[in-house]
């Protein structure tokens, strides 16, 4: 499979994960938000989260969609992937309720499959950053 | 490019199909007095929810003006 077929798929995955869940977020935006204000740690940003979030997530999706904005799309999933495995780890670890406010489907999945998804496509982040690093250095070499 | 796209726009559409889809497939939700949200039909929420003899307000559905009484 050449690089560029990889990356191509790794985007695609990924903007079906942004667009499936940002998209599900805004249409049960009352529930999304009531979910957030149970949330002991965020509570206070959830009026400004509760748009953001699913916002951001189409943003990011976006960038994935277009060759040139790809590499910035990588980068940013990784890190919102990135922010909400630490925040659901810290959910589990430190706070004594615990409520699910994932997107869709995936509200559904327990919250230590959860954190796998998570990992699985934190990994899936990094190694389309890394594949687009390479052929960005392969192009420039030619 | 223009392969790059149309995957990628594949992906987004189908993402986006799914999203809508699962919304019109959902049942109800319902708040309940004690702020928890519980999906299910009118009559499963009535049943497992709003138990007892007292005539108020057990749950309210999100999705439209219904609310539900408690059994008298």
């Amino acid at each position: 499979m050449s690089r560029k077929l990889l990356s191509d798929i790794l985007s695609a995955l990924l903007v079906f994960l942004f667009i499936y869940t940002g998209i599900s977020k805004l249409l049960d935006y009352h529930t999304f938000r009531r979910q957030l204000g149970q949330s002991p740690f965020i509570t206070l940003y959830a009026p400004f989260i509760v748009w953001a979030l699913p916002l951001g997530e189409i943003i990011i999706a976006g960038l994935l969609l277009y060759t040139r904005t790809r590499l910035m799309g990588f980068y940013l999933s990784f890190f919102l992937l990135s922010l909400f495995t630490f925040y659901l780890i810290a959910m589990l670890r430190l706070s004594y309720f615990i409520p699910c406010s994932c997107g869709g489907v995936l509200q559904h999945l327990s919250w230590n499959a959860h954190i796998v998804f998570n990992i699985v496509f934190v990994i899936l982040s990094t190694i389309g950053v890394l594949l687009h690093i390479k052929q960005q250095s392969a192009h420039s070499a030619n | 490019m223009k392969k790059t796209l149309s995957l990628a726009f594949f992906a987004a559409l189908c993402a986006a199909g799914t999203a809508f889809a699962g919304k019109l497939k959902e049942d109800t939700q319902w708040l309940l007095n004690d702020d928890t949200v519980v999906t299910g039909t009118s009559q499963e929420v009535k049943v497992l929810y709003c138990g007892g003899a007292n005539a108020i307000q057990c749950a309210v559905s999100l999705t439209g003006p219904t609310t539900i009484i408690r059994k008298s």
